[in-house]
């Protein structure tokens, strides 16, 4: 590696498998900006890009099939909506992309709750209960796997699991909290140590370059 | 709700980044995030792990979903790039446009409300609306908006919310503020068959206080007891 090469040098921050997201030589940012100037074309070979990540948030998130479809739907509109925003100084298009989506999946999984909690109101506090068993196990198998290629093998067990809840079924700090039988401050502590520690692991380059 | 004092706002960064705090913590970080350069560096190292944790998801996309989705982009116009935020916090806006969005809130009535009372309030807040000094705080949540309007020299004001729907039975809405992290109790109101709710305000928000409602016993609480509905960022 030589450290002249300004453009050699990002590919080389970019974690790994962010790298794949990249097609037809065309680095995304450059696409969402043509997007944000009503480019079609370019939302179209956008899509292609994005629409297996937004997709595969809003699954794993929400979990029902028909509703993740409608999330991921929304959200790439939104991505088409809100593309005049983007500003490539400000981060990259895979960041902003995936935030609107996570966000979007978040919002549907507790609006879903909050609704549940109401048809039954039983005078208890469901979220309270553990996360219930129609989850099929394959899923949770999946997401073992996804947290493994993701890096979150670089976690102890307790920041694992603390952002596995938080990301993975949307769940708020004082839920983990609830759900994990720990003070609200534990929680804030794991999810944010997790983070450092998987940062670190997609980003080692980070460490050495500056 | 438990609101964190400031020095407890950095260690929230790893919440934020996975969308894990509630719509009032949110807010509050959010507006300590525009000033805190340690917290901006934080958000976006842990950007770059969150979507490492989201492409680890991946996967095919029904097939059929590309063309409902590009035939939607056909008919969807883009935002304009005006500043998004710039009419949105506690800034005495133009008062004709403040006007429009009081008689655009306060037309979602419905036709099964009390007309005369509407006319009255409808007054009331269009002269509100009007007032030179008329104030105007946006409140969002997962479901439902509202808008405070008031006036600091009159001390008055008006909470109109809509597509909220009514609150269960034994069950009310209650407006709050919230300053310096102490909630205040300021009124609870219903709302109708058409999701929408007025009430009046004669308590009003300091400047860097937040504005929001939570669902309640009936009667309202003397502290919240639910997390919030709806919350406005800092006023």
């Amino acid at each position: 590696m030589y450290l002249g090469d300004g453009a050699r040098l990002d590919t080389m921050r970019m974690p790994r498998r962010l790298r794949s997201v990249q097609i037809n030589d065309v680095n995304p940012e450059a696409l969402l900006v043509r997007v944000g100037q009503g480019d079609r074309q370019a939302f179209e070979a956008l899509y292609d890009t994005i629409a297996p990540v937004v997709y595969g948030v809003a699954r794993r998130v929400v979990r029902d099939p028909q509703m993740a479809e409608d999330v991921a739907q929304e959200v790439l509109l939104e991505v088409w909506r809100q593309a005049p925003r983007f500003d490539p100084a400000k981060g990259r298009a895979a960041s902003w992309i995936v935030t609107i989506a996570h966000r979007r999946a978040v919002d549907r999984v507790r609006a879903e709750q909050t609704r549940h909690n109401r048809e039954d109101r039983v005078g208890r506090d469901a979220s309270a209960e553990p996360a219930q068993s129609d989850v099929g196990n394959h899923l949770e198998e999946q997401v073992v796997r996804d947290g493994i290629a993701a890096g979150l093998s670089a976690l102890t067990d307790t920041q694992r699991e603390a952002v596995r809840l938080a990301f993975y079924e949307g769940r708020t700090h004082s839920e983990v909290a609830q759900l994990l039988g720990i003070p609200l401050g534990t929680a804030k502590t794991r999810i944010r140590d997790g983070l450092i520690r998987l940062r670190d692991a997609v980003e080692p380059m980070e460490v050495n370059l500056s | 709700m438990n609101l964190p004092n400031n020095d407890d706002l950095h260690l929230l960064a790893g919440s934020y980044a996975l969308n894990a705090l509630d719509d009032v913590e949110r807010r509050r970080f959010e507006s300590h995030l525009t000033s805190c350069t340690t917290c901006q560096d934080d958000i976006a190292g842990f950007r770059l792990a969150v979507d490492e944790l989201a492409v680890a998801t991946s996967q095919a996309p029904p097939p059929a979903m590309k063309a409902r989705v590009l035939a939607e982009v056909g008919r969807t116009r883009q935002v304009s790039t005006v500043p998004a935020r710039s009419m949105s916090v506690g800034r005495a806006l133009p008062r004709l446009a403040l006007a429009a969005a009081v008689v655009a809130a306060l037309g979602m009535g419905g036709l099964a409300a009390q007309q005369r009372e509407r006319a009255d309030r409808y007054q009331e807040a269009a002269s509100l609306a009007t007032a030179p000094d008329a104030r105007i705080v946006r409140l969002a949540g997962r479901t439902g908006a509202a808008q405070m309007i008031y006036s600091p020299t009159t001390g008055s004001g008006v909470l109109v919310a809509d597509n909220l729907a009514p609150a269960p039975s034994g069950r009310t809405y209650q407006l709050w503020i919230i300053e310096a992290g102490t909630p205040r109790p300021i009124g609870t109101f219903d709302t109708n068959s058409a999701h929408h709710g007025e009430l009046r305000v004669t308590s009003l928000p300091g400047s860097g206080s937040l504005v929001a409602v939570t669902e309640e016993p009936d009667g309202g609480s003397q502290l919240p007891t639910t997390a919030p509905l709806l919350a406005s960022d800092p006023v």
